[in-house]
C-alpha cells in the first residue's frame, strides 16, 4: 500500500500493560525523529482481531495527526522481528519498557 | 455486465428521501406514531434502479469512491441493497459507507437515550448485514470494507465488527487508500485491520475525481475542510481547499443528465468558496451560483453555512440580499440550509469554538446569531439549526444563556434541534453526554427547541414544503406527525414536571 511508503513499522505489545497516553507520546517522538507522518502498528496480542481493538481504541481515537495503519500479526513478536531483520528496515517495539 | 467490487448501504442511505434531502433526517430517529414501514416510507423509500440493481442516485461519498476506482480500472459499481444476490457470482469485495452506523452520531443517540429505542438507521444497518445476500457473500469469501464519516462508530463495535466478518475499516478521506485496499482484496493478500487517514494524506484537488454517477438530490461539493477549527467538528481538521468551477459543473452535468433536476452545494459553509479566510467574498460566490443557476433547472440548496458569514456578508456586501433576489428567488420560494448555533454562552464559545463568530469576536456571538437569524428570515433563507448539550466543560449558567437566545430566536422562520455532546473532532477523546447527566436546564431548552421547532415546522409545510401535488401524501405524513408529536409533548409534560420536582427533592 503506497501509505506505508516512507511510514515508521511500530510493533506494539497489546498485551502489556499500555497507557494510551504514554504509548502515543513514544509513538510521537518516533515520529518526530524518523521524521514521517505515517505509522504502520504492528499489533501483537492475544486477543484475535478485532477485540484487540478494545485495547487499542483510546490511543486510537486520541489521534487526529497521523496516517495509522493498524495490521494484526499474532501473539508473539519474534516472527515480525526476524521478517524486519531479513528486510533490513527499522521495526520499533513499544511500550518502550516492555518485558522480553 | 458483472461486478468484482460492489459498493452499497442500508436503505436509509440508498434513497433519495421523495428528493427532499432534509426527510433523510428521519432516518436518525425511532419510528414515532407510525408504524415502522411507513416511518421508512417517508423517511427512505426505494429509489429507482436499472435491471442490474444500480441506484438512479447514490449518496455522494459513495459516488466519490465509486468514481476514483473507475478511473483506476476497478470493475465496481453501487449496487441497491436489495440487488446485492445479483451479484453474488462475482463479487470479491463490498465496500459500505454510512452516515452513521449504529446511530452513535449525533441526533440518532440523542433520540435514542430519549425515546428509548434504537433509531431506524441502526436497525435496518443491523438487518442489512444480517440479510440473507450479505451473509452469503461472506461464507463465499468476499472481503468487506466499511469507511464514510461515521467509520470511527465500528471502534465501539468490535464484537459486530468480529460477527459480520469486517476486513477493514476505513476512516478519513479514502482517495489515496481505496485503490491499493481494493487491489490487496482482489489479490487475497492480507489486508489492515485500520486505517486512519492524517491530514497530511488527505488528496489534493487533483486526486479526487469527478463523480460518475448521480448523487442523491443532486448533492455536489465545492470545498472540502473548514477554517474555524471548532473543538467539536471533525471536518476542520482536514486541510481546506476549494473545488474548481469547472469540476463542480462537470458534476452537475453528470446528475441533470441522470434526470436529477436540484442541487445541493455541499460545504461546512458554503460562503466562505474562495473566501478571504473568514470574511465571505461577493464575486466567487456570485459566480457560482450564476453557473449553478444556468445548469440546473431545479431548486438550488446549501448544506451548511455558518452565522457570522451570513452576517457578515449582508452588512459588509448586502451579499446575502442579492444572492436572493438576482439568483435564488428567481426560481424558488426559498432557500434552505443549515447552520450551527451550539451555544449561546460566550464563555463556553471561546473555549470549544473560538472563530465561530470569527470575523465578529466570540463576546458578540448572541449578537451574530441574532442578526443571522433575522438576516435569514427577512431573505426567505429557512434554517435548520443545531444546538449541542453536555459539552465538555458546560456550566448551569452556559445552559440558562442558551434557553435566553432561544427566546430572541423565537419570531425567526427555522427548526432548532439540540444535539446530545458525540465525542469527534479536537474532542473525541472527551466523555459522552449521557442520560444521568441531565439536568433541568437541558431539559427545558429541549422543550424551548421542541415547541419552536413545532410551531415553525407546521408553517414550513403549509406555505413553503412538499407543494406539489404528488407530494401530497408524504406532506399529509409529515402533517400527522407533527399533530402527534404535539399530542404526545402535552402528554408527559406532567411527567417531566414531575421528574424535575423528584431531582430537586433528591439534591435537597
Amino acid at each position: 500500500m503506497d501509505l506505508m511508503d516512507s511510514a515508521i513499522h511500530i510493533a506494539l505489545l497489546l498485551d502489556e500493560e499500555i497507557k494510551s497516553a504514554k504509548v502515543l507520546n513514544e509513538m510521537a517522538s518516533l515520529v518526530r525523529k524518523e521524521r514521517t507522518r505515517r505509522i504502520v502498528l504492528h499489533i501483537i496480542s492475544s486477543s484475535p482481531p478485532p477485540l484487540y481493538m478494545e485495547k487499542l481504541r483510546d490511543a486510537l481515537v486520541n489521534n487526529i495527526a497521523y496516517t495509522i495503519i493498524v495490521k494484526y500479526e499474532g501473539a508473539n513478536v519474534k516472527n515480525l522481528e526476524r521478517l524486519f531483520s531479513e528486510t533490513g528496515r527499522p521495526l520499533y517495539i513499544l511500550p518502550l519498557n516492555h518485558r522480553d | 455486465m458483472v461486478f468484482e467490487v460492489v459498493i452499497s448501504s442500508d436503505r436509509t442511505m440508498i434513497s433519495n428521501h421523495h428528493g427532499r434531502e432534509f426527510l433523510g433526517f428521519m432516518t436518525t430517529s425511532p419510528p414515532i406514531g407510525l408504524p415502522e414501514k411507513v416511518w421508512m416510507w417517508l423517511a427512505a423509500p426505494k429509489p429507482k434502479v436499472d435491471r442490474l440493481g444500480r441506484p438512479v442516485e447514490a449518496p455522494y461519498g459513495l459516488r466519490k469512491v465509486e468514481a476514483k476506482l473507475l478511473e483506476e480500472g476497478f470493475n465496481t459499481a453501487i449496487v441497491d441493497p436489495d440487488h446485492i444476490a445479483k451479484h453474488l457470482d462475482t463479487m470479491k469485495v463490498l465496500l459500505l459507507g454510512h452516515h452513521d452506523y449504529f446511530a452513535y452520531g449525533p441526533p440518532s443517540n440523542e433520540w435514542w437515550i430519549i425515546m428509548g429505542k434504537e433509531p431506524i438507521n441502526r436497525i435496518s444497518f443491523m438487518r442489512f448485514m444480517n440479510s440473507t445476500a450479505v451473509r452469503e457473500a461472506k461464507r463465499r469469501g468476499v472481503k468487506i470494507i466499511v469507511g464514510g464519516p461515521a467509520a470511527w462508530q465500528w471502534l465501539w463495535e468490535p464484537g459486530l465488527w468480529k460477527k459480520w466478518g469486517i476486513d477493514t475499516v476505513v476512516e478519513g478521506e479514502a482517495e489515496l487508500v481505496i485503490g491499493d485496499l481494493v487491489e490487496a482484496a482482489l489479490n487475497g493478500e492480507k489486508l489492515p485491520d485500520y486505517v486512519y487517514v492524517g491530514p497530511s494524506d488527505s488528496p489534493s484537488i487533483d486526486e479526487i475525481s469527478v463523480i460518475k454517477g448521480a448523487s442523491v438530490n443532486g448533492l455536489v461539493e465545492i470545498m472540502r475542510g473548514c477554517p474555524r477549527g471548532c473543538k467539536f467538528c471533525s471536518v476542520t481538521l482536514r486541510p481546506l481547499r476549494f473545488i474548481p468551477l469547472d469540476y463542480i459543473r462537470k458534476e452537475i452535468e453528470v446528475n441533470v443528465r441522470a434526470g436529477v433536476k436540484n442541487v445541493i452545494l455541499h460545504s461546512e459553509d458554503v460562503l466562505l468558496y474562495h473566501a478571504d479566510g473568514v470574511k465571505p467574498l461577493p464575486e466567487p460566490i456570485l459566480k457560482l451560483h450564476k453557473m449553478v443557476a444556468s445548469l440546473v433547472p431545479g431548486t438550488i440548496t446549501w448544506s451548511h453555512t455558518s452565522l457570522a458569514a451570513i452576517k457578515y456578508s449582508e452588512e459588509k456586501h448586502r451579499l446575502i440580499t442579492r444572492l436572493m433576489n438576482e439568483i435564488i428567488l428567481t426560481r424558488q420560494e426559498f432557500l434552505g440550509v443549515e447552520v450551527g448555533i451550539e451555544t449561546g454562552s460566550t464563555r463556553l464559545a471561546k473555549t470549544i469554538m473560538p472563530a465561530k463568530a470569527a470575523p465578529y469576536p466570540t463576546e458578540k456571538w448572541p449578537e451574530v446569531v441574532v442578526d443571522a437569524f433575522r438576516i435569514m428570515h427577512e431573505n426567505r433563507i429557512i434554517p435548520a439549526a443545531t444546538l449541542i448539550l453536555g459539552l465538555p466543560k458546560e456550566r448551569e449558567d452556559d445552559l440558562v444563556a442558551t434557553a435566553e437566545l432561544l427566546d430572541e430566536l423565537k419570531q425567526y422562520r427555522s427548526l432548532i434541534v439540540p444535539m446530545f455532546f458525540v465525542p469527534m473532532g479536537a474532542l473525541k477523546n472527551m466523555d459522552w453526554f449521557r442520560k444521568h447527566r441531565i439536568k433541568e436546564e437541558h431539559i427545558e431548552i429541549m422543550l424551548k427547541t421542541l415547541y419552536h421547532s413545532l410551531y415553525w415546522a407546521e408553517d414550513i409545510v403549509n406555505n413553503f414544503y412538499l407543494k406539489e401535488p404528488h407530494m401530497y401524501p408524504v406532506r399529509l405524513g409529515i402533517k400527522i406527525l407533527i399533530k402527534y408529536i404535539r399530542f404526545k409533548a402535552r402528554q408527559v409534560k406532567p411527567a417531566i414536571e414531575a421528574f424535575l420536582q423528584e431531582r430537586e427533592k433528591k439534591n435537597t
